[in-house]
């Protein structure tokens, strides 16, 4: 057949390719090697076995990981949630230079986060770091040093992935049309009350989406605790890495990784579920 | 209960924007008084500051004789409908016109009660639990009036309601408010940039051009009256001939214009022999006959330009010896006339209003 579609029919190759090449075709390397087998000493061998599960599920070491990747992801969104909504509220609302203030933002993204990592072991370290500060201004006796810590990896993460949570709010929150807050001060609600009942409602699906980003970001987070935490602070991610590099166990290494990805997946489909929002809408906050 | 007095407001915004400037008007309890003006007149900024929603930079706002000027939005006593109407998107019907009550914490009992009044009142009973989406235009509409009227104010204000909607419901949402004003007596204030909408529904109309009002009066006298040009000009269609005063006798005023030299009745404003004038002439007010009807003292001579249908009036645009262009408008049924036709142009002498040259 010649149909009249012919030639546009051959543009969708390349998104179609792109998919196939680059997200399905790994996705299913990598669970198809979760199951083959890896020999003592050697890399791996073709093989259908459960082995690599059953040895994650069975290990304390790899489940505490997974539960302290877990907590962490959450407790990140959450603190960036809360540093990150007053400001974007602010942001959208009242200051002048909006534009200045959201390149400011995107700017701390120009950096890696290798090098916002090493500056962070800088900045909270006995020597050069902001405890000599709160030891000026009396706050501390003694100069202390943060870093490796499980309080360095959580400022870390907060500052790496804040921006993506700013950014996202920002949209949500700036596409409020201002006369919904007005017709609730000409009803009788004050500021508060305004905030409250029709500002934080209607920004629900920036929130979600914002925590959800922040949430996937740090489960997958590997440069900041592996710079700024002791071993006990590293998430899955790190002992993922260390098994497919240091100890070539790249089946071990895939099953780990299908089992965060899962997890992940798992938790972002019930907190959507939770809060009513049919998906992640990154960006401009609508339905 | 609802007086309104604004004494001497004014708003500048930043640089030096003056939107409102030296506002004075005086609304009765009860009145449904239109603010009308071209976009950036100022009609919506004086409505904002009777709301408490701008902070004025000048004057008072007084509602029932109390200050108000100092006083938020949320401790006035309005009600106000907006442009967007800004019906809560989260919320229902119900959760809408309930909200001001809620936030008094007012009684579950009474909530219902009220709510279930306020939808009969706007001809929508028993769709409290409809989301806002579902609504057509014209139900959006009268939930907004609905929720505004909810906290019985003393005041209803409405920022261009109307704007977004179609002919036919525009007109039927007009008849459908004025009805509800007039059945609550409540004291509103109405935002337009619609001629036709402001002659149509209120009892009195503030014209407002770059920050200032221009008249006040009833519809009528607007219409028949104009203060100034601009008024003239905005209110309707009408004829602006400028000219010079020739002769001002008792009630008589002879002027040369651009259309030719004609007398018209002397009116409030002053004129003195030689000054430069501009004379409105409505299009009705406007005679035409035939040029062969024998030799005519008053009036000038043209030729029909253009003939247009308007509903049940048919218009005639006239060109005149000096170039001027007179519009004229006659009801269907008379006589008519046809393009190219020559014709004799009359005014009828108590309908041209003489008005100062800008």
């Amino acid at each position: 057949m010649k149909g009249r579609g012919g030639g546009l029919r051959y543009l969708l190759i390349y998104p179609l390719g792109m998919l196939i090449i680059f997200f399905l075709i790994p996705l299913g390397m990598l669970v198809v090697i979760s199951f083959y087998h890896h020999p003592p000493g050697g890399f791996y061998v073709p093989a259908f076995s459960l082995e690599n599960y059953v040895r994650f599920f069975s290990k304390s070491l790899y489940l505490l990981r997974l539960a302290f990747t877990v907590e962490i992801s959450l407790l990140t969104a959450a603190l960036c949630l809360i540093l990150g909504y007053p400001f974007t509220f602010y942001l959208t609302r009242m200051a002048k230079r909006k534009r200045f203030y959201i390149i400011l933002v995107i700017s701390t993204l120009w950096l890696s986060y290798i090098i916002r990592s090493y500056a962070w072991t800088v900045l909270l370290s006995r020597n050069a770091g902001i405890s000599n500060l709160f030891v000026w201004l009396g706050l501390l006796k003694h100069p202390a040093s943060y870093t490796p810590g499980l309080l360095a990896v959580i400022i870390g993460l907060v500052y790496v992935f804040l921006p993506f949570m700013i950014l996202t709010l920002y949209g949500s929150l700036k596409s409020i049309n201002a006369e919904y807050e007005e017709a609730s001060f000409s009803l009788g609600a004050g500021p508060f009350k305004t905030f409250w009942n029709i500002v934080l409602p209607l920004s629900k699906d920036g929130i979600v989406s914002g925590s959800l980003l922040v949430f996937i970001l740090t489960m997958g987070a590997y440069v900041v605790p592996s710079i700024l935490g002791k071993p006990h602070q590293w998430t899955l991610a790190i002992i993922i890495g260390d098994q497919a590099t240091y100890e070539s166990n790249v089946p071990f290494g895939a099953a780990m990784a299908l089992i965060l990805m899962i997890i992940a997946v798992g938790i972002i489909w019930l907190m959507s579920r939770l809060s009513g929002t049919k998906g992640l809408s990154v960006g401009t906050g609508k339905k | 209960m609802g007086s309104v007095e604004l004494l001497n407001l004014t708003k500048t915004f930043p640089p030096n924007i003056r939107a409102v400037e030296n506002v004075k008007l005086s609304i009765e309890e009860g009145e449904f008084i239109t603010l009308l003006g071209p976009s950036g007149c100022g009609k919506t900024t004086t409505l904002r500051l009777v709301a408490g929603l701008e902070e004025p930079s000048g004057g008072q706002v007084l509602i029932d004789g109390n200050d108000v000027t100092e006083l938020p939005a949320y401790r006035r006593d309005i009600g106000m409908v907006f442009q967007s109407l800004a019906l809560f998107p989260h919320m229902d019907v119900f959760g809408n016109i309930a909200y001001g009550m809620r936030i008094r914490n007012a009684s579950k009992a009474e909530i219902h009660h009220k709510v279930e009044d306020l939808l009969q009142l706007v001809k929508l009973p028993g769709i409290e639990r409809r989301k806002i989406v579902q609504l057509s235009g014209g139900q959006r509409q009268r939930v907004a009036f609905a929720r505004a009227l909810a906290m019985n104010p003393s005041v209803f204000l409405l920022d261009e309601p109307f704007a977004a909607l179609d002919k036919n419901l525009r007109e039927e949402m007009q008849i459908e408010l004025r009805k509800l004003q007039r059945r609550i007596k409540i004291t509103t204030i109405f935002v337009t940039h619609d001629q036709r909408e402001a002659m149509s529904m209120s009892d009195r109309i503030v014209v407002m051009n770059q920050g200032r009002i221009e008249q006040i009066g009833p519809p009528q006298n607007i219409y028949l009256n104009p203060a100034s040009t601009f008024v003239a000009h905005f209110i309707g269609t009408t004829n602006l001939v400028s000219g010079t005063v020739k002769e001002a006798t008792g009630n008589e005023v002879t002027l040369m214009t651009g259309a030719g030299v004609f007398s018209t009745a002397r009116s409030a404003s002053a004129v003195g022999v030689g000054q430069e004038c501009v004379v409105s002439i409505r299009p009705e007010s406007v005679r035409l006959s035939r040029e062969s009807n024998g030799a005519e003292k008053d009036g000038f001579a043209g030729t029909i330009a253009l003939k247009r249908h308007v509903g049940e009036l048919i218009e005639y645009y006239v060109n005149t010896q000096m170039g001027q262009e007179i519009i004229a408008s006659y009801q269907t049924g008379r006589p008519e006339f046809s393009e190219g036709e020559k014709v004799r142009v009359t005014f009828d002498a108590q309908a041209c209003r003489i008005l100062d040259k800008d």
